[in-house]
């Protein structure tokens, strides 16, 4: 198993063992042996993937990244000392970043960026 | 009147025929202005024919960013409106800013007036900053607010560069003003070295410059803008003025997820500096290396992408001296599927060696059983000179497992049976040594090392058999050899090297030894028979283990295992057995008959017969074929 064994897991990913083992005997509660043969076999063979350190790596990596929520989670720390900070230049500069911002902007990226705003 | 003498017709057809020159010439400026000297009715049909090469023009200009050439496009636009039928939108804002920048406000309204609508409806706020512009008035805060997050910054800015934070809670406001109000250059070379970042304000600027330069890339990536890898190489250099690695481990995990699976797969891949600034973070920190090291495995796995390979374990070794990553650049290079092109390894590669022989990393790291120990200790022997090969089993070989101890072995016998010249290299050459002392060093090493060896590899016994001429020595030497244990396979090569080294009368001894040995084991004994005759042995040394062998099978019993059956068959035909009589009749009495005379005596079977002398077999050993040619040996001692 080279990928999706965190989400076998359901464990966000990571490279911490102490948090596999934990979601592993959580989702064994859900998929014993005895009553779910199937999802037991898919459970260990992800837990046994990720136990190793090379296939925790490479789970680790192949793991899908959230970028929208990586963006959102760097934005909430930096909007508003960002807002701040264009509040606070001059009139000259900001319409100098303004103009510098936006006219490089094809027409399709502007109404993009402008309609969906952040 | 006629048409030459009408003054309006004149003109409109000069008009016409500047059209049509300026068109053909490409220059579509002039052709405009062509277009706009002719009445408004006459215009519809070339305006439209002209307006998708003259959209053409504007879009090529505003990527170039080449404001006065849209301003002059603008205003041939004003002057013909109806070169704007194609894309209008795309056209009428690309116009609108060339004509605003370089201060021509009033064409700019106009080139606006033809978006005005459609921008208020989707992007209302924009609507209003850029009417606040072309009046003349101030820029509402909000129309920056919505820009890309740095993506878009100006290639220059007149605004100075903030004053650096002083204190850890300054750090956050002035990167984000620095952010704020310059170009994307000026804050990686703010952040990225005019900034202190050390101590405990540093941090706190690292810290928050790293925050931006993350959600930079990450702008770009959701906006799908341009260079949206570019500011990595920013947040990897803050990753690496981290105060510790423990500290920079969340952000270089970030930066690792982002950049290895992208460097691994087939889409927009990261470039090169940013990819190895992010691999060479990974590998100082011995948590993250294997994944380093396993994903830079995925990202160039073909031998022809050696050289890639070589560069990123060359990335990784450097910032970690991690054996595996030089093992792995030294397997690339061997391996590589262009080996008649003579090269030597890079530089690093041969320094590495020597350090890694020096410092015992290697020897550590060849003692674990890998799938690729073989294949590197075989790269090793023949990138080292002789000594330093020799230097290493003697770090290796305490410690050793058997397969290894056979490795070593195999590569010593073939170091010292070696053409003197090929074996110990110019090195020695170059000092001055000539053929004599070489051999007397080639000599030497088999003494140092035959002890340990000869039990491990048939080549030391052939070696040893070979250069001693006393009966005991050879003696010795066979018994150190099948003492190693093992199977009735080392016998019979003992003995096939006694026979070709001319000592019949041992290898008959040794002969009567093993099948006294192995009698009654059918199975060793087919192993023999089955060995000896696909060397291409006479068929009386086949022979003579037949009868044993048939001995141990029983007489007329079926060998259930297939190689006893097999064995049995060549026995049958080497050494067939003799045809059994049938029992006499029973003579009457009273009739008495003439004697026949004698059947002719049947041929000895050819066990029996023993034509000496004759070899076990005549094959070469396998680890006696020479191997492809080797680079020059000669590296550091």
């Amino acid at each position: 198993m080279t990928s999706g064994a965190f989400e076998v897991l359901r464990c966000a990913p990571t490279l911490d063992e102490g948090a596999i083992r934990r979601a592993y005997y959580a989702e064994l509660r859900l998929h014993p042996p005895h009553q779910d043969p199937d999802g037991f076999k898919r459970l260990r063979e992800a837990y046994e993937a990720l136990l190793d350190p090379k296939g925790r790596s490479a789970n680790f990596l192949a793991a899908p990244l959230d970028v929208q929520a990586l963006l959102a989670r760097y934005d909430a720390q930096l909007a508003e000392p960002l807002a701040a900070a264009k509040a606070a230049m001059s009139a000259s500069a900001r319409v100098q970043r303004f103009v510098e911002g936006w006219s490089t902007l094809s027409w399709a990226e502007a109404m993009t960026r402008a309609s969906g705003q952040r | 009147m006629g048409r030459r003498d009408d003054p309006r017709a004149r003109k409109v057809q000069r008009a016409l025929d500047d059209l049509e020159r300026w068109v053909r010439r490409g220059d579509i400026e002039r052709a405009a202005a062509a277009l706009g000297d002719l009445p408004a009715e006459l215009r519809g049909a070339p305006a439209l024919a002209m307006a998708v090469r003259f959209g053409a023009e504007v879009t090529d200009a505003h990527r170039r960013q080449d404001w006065a050439r849209l301003a002059a496009l603008g205003r041939s636009a004003v002057d013909a409106p109806e070169l704007l039928t194609d894309d209008v939108g795309a056209v009428a804002w690309a116009l609108m800013w060339g004509c605003g920048r370089v201060g021509d406000l009033p064409r700019a309204r106009r080139m606006f007036a033809r978006i005005e609508a459609e921008t208020a409806a989707r992007a209302p706020a924009l609507a209003r900053a850029l009417a606040a512009w072309l009046g003349g008035g101030e820029v509402p805060a909000e129309a920056l607010g919505v820009l890309p997050a740095l993506a878009t910054t100006p290639t220059r800015s007149t605004a100075p560069v903030p004053p650096p934070p002083t204190a850890p809670a300054e750090a956050l406001p002035a990167v984000c003003a620095l952010a704020a109000t310059q170009p994307w250059a000026v804050v990686e070379s703010t952040l990225g070295g005019r900034w202190a970042l050390d101590g405990e304000v540093g941090a706190a600027t690292r810290a928050a410059g790293f925050a931006l330069a993350m959600r930079e890339h990450l702008g770009r990536v959701v906006l799908g803008f341009g260079e949206a890898w570019a500011p990595l190489s920013l947040a990897a250099r803050l990753a690496e003025a981290a105060p510790s690695l423990e500290a920079a481990r969340p952000e270089v995990l970030e930066l690792l997820r982002l950049t290895l699976p992208a460097a691994a797969g087939a889409g927009d891949r990261p470039p090169r500096e940013v990819l190895h600034a992010v691999i060479r973070l990974g590998a100082r920190d011995v948590v993250l290396r294997p994944m380093v090291l396993s994903a830079v495995a995925t990202m160039a796995p073909t031998p022809a992408e050696w050289r890639a390979r070589v560069a990123l374990l060359r990335t990784v070794y450097e910032s970690s001296r991690e054996v595996e990553a030089w093992s792995g650049a030294l397997m690339a290079y061997f391996l590589r599927p262009d080996t008649d092109d003579e090269m030597d390894p890079e530089s690093w590669i041969t320094s590495g060696l020597s350090a890694l022989l020096a410092s015992g990393g290697l020897a550590a790291w060849l003692q674990r059983r890998s799938p690729e120990r073989d294949v590197v200790l075989e790269a090793v022997f023949d990138l080292v000179a002789a000594e330093d090969f020799e230097r290493l089993c003697d770090q290796l070989w305490e410690r050793a497992d058997e397969p290894l101890r056979m490795m070593l072995s195999k590569w010593m016998a073939e170091l010292i049976e070696e053409d003197p010249l090929a074996a110990f290299g110019g090195r020695l050459m170059e000092a001055g040594m000539l053929l004599g002392p070489i051999k007397a060093a080639q000599r030497a090493m088999f003494l140092r090392q035959q002890g340990r060896m000869l039990a491990y590899s048939e080549n030391f016994l052939r070696l040893a058999l070979g250069r001693t001429a006393s009966e005991a020595s050879a003696r010795d030497a066979v018994e150190r050899f099948v003492g190693g244990g093992g199977t009735i396979h080392r016998w019979l090569v003992a003995l096939r090297f006694l026979q070709e080294s001319g000592r019949m009368l041992q290898g008959d001894q040794l002969m009567e030894g093993i099948i006294a040995r192995y009698a009654g084991d059918a199975s060793s004994l087919a192993e023999a028979v089955l060995w000896i005759a696909s060397q291409g042995a006479p068929t009386w040394v086949v022979a003579v283990f037949a009868t044993p062998l048939r001995a141990a099978v029983g007489d007329g019993v079926m060998p259930m295992d297939s190689k006893v059956g097999r064995a049995m068959m060549i026995a049958d035909e080497v050494a067939p057995l003799p045809k059994k009589r049938p029992p006499p009749k029973k003579k009457p009495v009273a009739v008495e008959k003439k004697k026949k005379p004698a059947a002719v005596e049947k041929k000895k079977p050819a066990a029996v017969e023993k034509k000496k002398p004759a070899a076990v077999g005549k094959k070469k050993p396998a680890a006696v074929e020479k191997k492809k040619k080797k680079p020059a040996k000669g590296g550091e001692a």
